[in-house]
């Protein structure tokens, strides 16, 4: 940062994250000073979030640039997740306006924190540096304890952001270990730096390389929930408002995913081989862990959070792979994850709304009486299934699995990897597909017998879900037909974070 | 110190070592102290001496501002509102309707132990600690400027976002701490929303 | 006579009195410990590096001697000050039997306050109950020292304590205390104790943004926390003095005082640097607003700091009995009331050092002319550099631009002192929820916005 035109220069390329500030500040206030008009500021939320979603969209073809002297990057990898975390956090608004009944007084605020969560997360996909990684981190951490626990007369609300806190804490002094490890060995806080200092180690890394390494895993284990570190995720998916719950299980692991790709692929360069073999653990036992569990669960949102460890497992097998093919695969398949299960998250909402039930029996036979939901949300069950029905959820899969079988030659664990990964996707398909099933053929169940024929489109906001289901749907039908400009995109947007661009960007510094 | 040379270069050679090793006894067992002490709120203000020492450390260390930012910040603004927020809660409640300590000591002692020896091994794999020589020769004044320097440059963005994490644990706060009516009552509240004046909802917030 | 002007009369007399005890005991300690030892030990015919080591040694005790014997003695003061002052301010006497004119009697009852009985509570937390007032107590001891050596007008041998972080050490350090209080009144084991501290925890956190803030509006202005130069760099006249905008305002009154003269040339060249500032006079005369109403949140946030009236919640005796030491008594309750005065002296001369030019006198050339009429004095003297001669002794012991640079600081800081005496007596008490309510919706906001204001008209005057 030499003179007050890198400064400017800064924070023009800044200008995603500075809208988004602008909007927590709006929600923050409106709601405080008119509150009459309150109905305006989901919209103006969801109009900041597509706002910064088109600025930072544009900033995909500049390339990658470093600011602040190498803390803050902004590359095609910041530009696909902060955009999928725009996304992501306006399919949440909408599916908010539905249910603003359950969050009080106090929807202002929610849709604030979810602007917050939101903002960290692009944040995260940007930050090269381990301070403002801590930061970003704490800041998505803070804002989700508090959504979860934002129905405060629910106590397994309370229960689930109490919960939350605890266990994010706990990482949180974990991660801040780790960080301190890592400056201590390096004397620097930028990843770049951090790579270059590292590489001049010894070629076997040195033991407490690793044992940073494992602190570092174990806090981005935690936000993707993969197990041992899952032990938070079902109670806090059950008991959080649903919407936030839609919001954990993509935003923000998404947050979680693109931090692991960058720490591990930037700054554990050089140990590649000890790293995928931790992850490839995880991996097994999430897959397996995840499956399994969910096939006994009753309540659908418990069964999606589940189901959504199992989804880390086959996410985590991309990054193992650590190649060009399987990065991107898992950028891939986040998106169409995300689509997926926010269209399942919405279809629970609708459902809950009408019924006030979670349960999977409950939801047989909706075929019946609503069967444009009952369609929406059987799509996106059978997607994340991974059956070809459209078939976005089953390139997705096969994206991740080909580059593990790919990358077999480097990694022991590949095969283990693929045939673990295999054999899990057989319960995934079962209780997956008994939900779908059951709800269009089965016979419909009392609380979908009490339904009224015709929905009553009590408020306006109410329709709002309906749009949230239908952005999903149309999402992971154009993700099945254009699959290859998809995932081209993915491609370009990992081609700066895989090894040889990374000696690009260093000489691109100083 | 500047004005005593012979006591400067007398005191880095004999006292520096000194007051690290005393600072280090004083800190260790007030940490154990903060874990064990049967008392929380007790525990609370052991975890001050332990910021404050802490502090005596970052001074060893030469960085003065930060020593003072952690006494002021840490010891003294943070810890004492968790100690007041500690003391609202009711301790004897809580003994009489837990179990006592459920977590047995010897596993525990196992898992430190396990623990120590495998941060002491990583510890020790390292070959070469970088120490950095040219901040300790910065006098404490450039210290201070370079600090405020890098907040402002390189570091503004770290420095801006702080507030925004700061301004979402705020509004957190206030949200969950805020008293509110069950959610029964609150479709007789929104009809009455219109009557509902704009200072009494400000008053709401500051009451908590 | 008008028995006031008489009262006043015997008032200003007991603080002549009692200033010239503290400040001569301070400056006897001070010499006998940083000159006249080390004088001695060279003279001894120790070995060099043994003598110069141990003299260094000596030289650097210096500040904390001072304080050491500034404390209690100020204190006595101080309490006496202040009933005599309240006395004065109601129409009533005061304390005088004990010594001339009751001139004793906080010495009396120092006495009395050490020979008591210590109880400790039946219930209370023995440990933290005995270690609170050394908390509340310690950081007034080394929190002052950077001031020293700025009331000092940096004297070499109170040069060593000027931290290049002075500022902030100080308000750091003075922030300790409310920790003792929290502590006192929950060892205590005393309900009212315990709200007592609740209290002073909540309105010191509180108003500690307000005091902070407007610490930071003047090192804004002054470019360092470094103390000395803050006060050297009011040493022009009242209107380089922070509190009137640090200066804004001189170059508007050096063009009046030009025109009056008649002196054109230098009118020209004046206007001429006015040309590229049009908003110029607006702008400073704005400042020297903000920089006023920030003294006033100063001395605000400070009251509250240091729980005085109208900000004693924590020990308002009648709600509290009294508060968080309710249940002291002898040594420790001595303890905590000799803290209690010596945070108020501290906060005064804070803002006597940052707002009020430090121990620069308010107009110019007076304290230039009474140096030189010192030093002049102090020529005629027979000099002689043979040490423990008379000339040495008075030339070691008086210091021109030191004795002056003192006499203003000790004058405007305890001005402050019997301001604060002032409003003791003229204002009641808050209640909780109006103090929370003016810190967080009043004082807080206001700061940020005069200190954002601010920031902006130091670019344009």
């Amino acid at each position: 940062m030499q003179s007050i035109q890198d400064y400017l220069g800064a924070i023009s390329s800044l200008t995603p994250v500075i809208c988004l500030s602008t909007a927590i500040l709006f929600t923050a206030l409106w709601n405080l000073f008119f509150p009459r008009l309150k109905e305006i500021t989901p919209i103006a939320g969801i109009f900041a979030l597509l706002f910064a979603g088109t600025a930072l969209w544009q900033q995909f073809a500049v390339g990658s640039i470093t600011l602040f002297g190498g803390l803050y990057t902004v590359d095609p990898l910041t530009v696909l997740f902060g955009v999928l975390a725009c996304g992501v956090g306006a399919i949440v608004i909408l599916m908010t306006m539905g249910c603003e009944s359950e969050l009080g007084r106090n929807a202002g605020e929610f849709y604030t924190l979810l602007l917050v969560a939101v903002l960290a997360v692009m944040v995260l996909a940007g930050t090269t540096d381990l301070i403002l990684l801590f930061i970003a981190l704490e800041t998505l951490s803070i804002s989700c304890v508090v959504l979860a626990g934002f129905s405060k007369q629910d106590r397994r609300s309370n229960e689930a952001a109490l919960k939350y806190l605890i266990s994010t804490a706990a990482t949180t002094a974990t991660l801040l270990y780790g960080l301190s490890f890592l400056y201590g060995l390096t004397g620097s806080t930028s990843y770049y730096e951090i790579h270059n200092k590292i590489a001049t180690f010894a070629h076997a890394p040195s033991l407490v390389v690793i044992f940073t390494m494992v602190l570092l895993l174990s806090a981005v284990g935690f936000k993707l929930s993969a197990v041992p570190f899952h032990m938070w995720t079902p109670d806090v998916y059950e008991g959080a408002p649903t919407p936030v719950t839609a919001f954990l299980s993509i935003g923000s692991k998404a947050g979680g995913f693109v931090v692991a790709i960058r720490l591990l692929s930037v700054v554990f360069a050089s140990s590649v081989s000890d790293w995928s073999f931790i992850l490839g653990l995880l991996a097994i036992a999430s897959m397996i862990g995840g499956n399994l569990i969910a096939l006994a669960q009753t309540s659908f949102k418990r069964m999606l959070a589940y189901s959504s460890i199992a989804h880390v497992g086959y996410i985590l097998i991309g990054l193992i792979s650590n190649s060009l093919d399987g990065l991107s695969a898992v950028s891939f398949y986040l998106i169409v994850y995300g689509l997926m299960n926010l269209g399942a998250f919405t279809g629970a909402i609708l459902f809950c709304n009408e019924t006030g039930s979670d349960r999977i029996d409950d939801y047989a036979g909706l075929f019946k009486k609503r069967p444009w939901l009952a369609t929406g949300l059987a799509i996106c069950l059978i997607n994340l299934a991974g059956l070809p029905l459209p078939p976005a959820g089953f390139f997705a899969k096969a994206f991740v699995f080909w580059s593990g079988i790919q990358a077999s030659g480097a990694n022991p664990l590949a095969w283990t990897l693929i045939i673990v990964a295999l054999l899990t996707s057989v319960p995934a398909i079962y209780y997956y597909m008994r939900v779908a099933i059951k709800m269009i053929v089965k016979e419909p169940s009392d609380a979908v017998k009490k339904l009224e024929p015709e929905r009553k489109r009590m408020v306006d906001p109410q329709i709002c879900p309906d749009v949230a289901l239908a952005a999903c749907v149309a999402g992971i039908v154009i993700a099945s037909v254009m699959v290859n400009p998809i995932m081209k995109l993915a491609k370009d947007s990992v081609t700066p974070v895989t090894s040889p661009a990374v000696g690009m960007l260093d000489q691109n510094l100083n | 110190m500047e004005g005593f040379p012979q006591l400067t270069t007398w005191a880095q050679a004999n006292v520096e070592q000194a007051v690290f090793y005393l600072l280090a006894v004083i800190a260790i067992p007030l940490a154990y102290g903060v874990v064990c002490d049967r008392n929380i709120i007790r525990s609370g203000f052991l975890l001050i001496g332990v910021f404050s020492t802490i502090a005596g450390l970052f001074i060893l260390l030469s960085a003065q501002f930060l020593a003072l930012a952690q006494i002021m910040i840490y010891g003294v603004g943070i810890t004492l509102v968790v100690v007041i927020a500690l003391m609202l809660t009711n301790p004897k409640a809580e003994k009489e309707s837990m179990p006592a300590l459920s977590i047995h000591k010897g596993p525990a002692i196992f898992v430190a132990c396990f623990l120590f020896m495998c941060v002491y091994l990583a510890l020790r794999s390292a070959e070469n600690w970088p120490v950095k020589t040219d901040v300790a020769a910065l006098s404490a004044a450039e210290n201070l400027s370079r600090i405020g320097q890098s907040l402002l440059t390189n570091y503004s963005f770290h420095f801006e976002f702080a507030s925004i994490l700061l301004l979402a644990a705020l509004i957190g706060a206030v949200m969950l701490a805020k008293a509110e009516p069950a959610v029964h009552d609150l479709n007789e509240l929104s009809a009455n929303e219109d009557k509902l004046k704009s200072s009494e909802r400000a008053d709401d917030v500051v009451k908590v | 006579m008008n028995p006031a002007v008489f009262e006043i009369g015997k008032f200003a007399r007991l603080t002549v009195i009692w200033l010239s005890i503290i400040f001569g005991a301070v400056w006897a300690a001070c010499w006998a410990v940083g000159v006249f030892a080390p004088a001695l030990i060279n003279a001894s015919g120790m070995p060099t590096e043994t003598a110069s080591l141990a003299s260094e040694v000596l030289r650097a005790l210096v500040p904390v001697v001072a304080v050491a014997v500034f404390i209690p003695i100020n204190a006595m003061f101080m309490v006496l000050c202040e009933r005599r002052a309240l006395a004065l301010f109601t129409v009533r006497k005061g304390p005088n039997r004990v010594g001339p004119d009751g001139l004793l009697q906080t010495a009396a009852d120092a006495v009395k306050l050490l020979f008591k009985e210590d109880i400790t509570p039946h219930g209370a937390d023995a440990v933290m109950f005995t270690a609170a007032p050394i908390i509340f107590f310690a950081p007034s001891i080394i929190g002052v020292l950077p001031l020293l050596a700025a009331a000092s007008g940096n004297h070499e041998l109170f040069r060593s304590v000027n931290l290049p972080t002075g500022i902030f050490y100080v308000l750091a350090i003075a922030s300790i205390p409310v920790v003792g209080i929290v502590m006192g009144g929950w060892a205590s084991n005393n309900k009212y104790s315990l709200v007592g501290a609740l209290r002073s925890a909540a309105q010191a956190i509180s108003y500690e943004i307000p005091l902070v803030l407007s610490i930071v509006a003047v090192c804004l202005m002054a470019g360092t926390l470094d103390v000395v130069k803050i006060a050297d760099q009011q040493k022009d006249s009242l209107l380089s003095w922070n509190i009137f905008g640090g200066g804004a305002l001189l170059p508007y009154v050096n063009l009046v005082v030009a025109g009056l003269q008649g002196n054109n040339e230098q009118v020209q060249a004046i206007m001429q640097h006015f040309q590229a500032q049009p908003l110029g006079p607006f702008a400073a005369v704005l400042m020297v607003v903000c920089c006023i109403i920030f003294f006033g949140i100063y001395i605000t946030g400070a009251c509250a700091e240091v729980n005085r009236i109208p900000f004693d919640l924590p020990e308002a005796e009648s709600e509290l009995v009294s508060g968080y030491n309710t249940e002291y008594s002898g040594i420790k309750f001595a303890i905590f009331f000799l803290a209690e005065f010596t945070n108020l002296f501290v906060v005064c001369s804070i803002a006597s050092i940052m707002f009020l030019g430090g121990g620069h006198a308010p107009l110019p050339g007076l304290e230039q002319g009474f140096t030189e009429m010192l030093g002049g004095i102090l020529k005629q003297l027979p000099g002689s550099k043979e040490i423990f001669s008379p000339g040495w002794l008075i030339n070691s012991l008086v210091n021109p631009s030191t004795v002056s640079q003192a006499f203003w600081i000790i004058l405007k800081t305890y001005s402050l002192v019997i301001f604060a005496i002032l409003i003791r007596a003229t204002l009641p008490r808050f209640r909780i929820d109006q103090l929370m309510a003016f810190g967080w919706k009043r004082l807080i906001p206001l700061s940020l916005i005069l200190l954002i204001a601010l920031t902006y008209l130091r670019e344009l005057v």
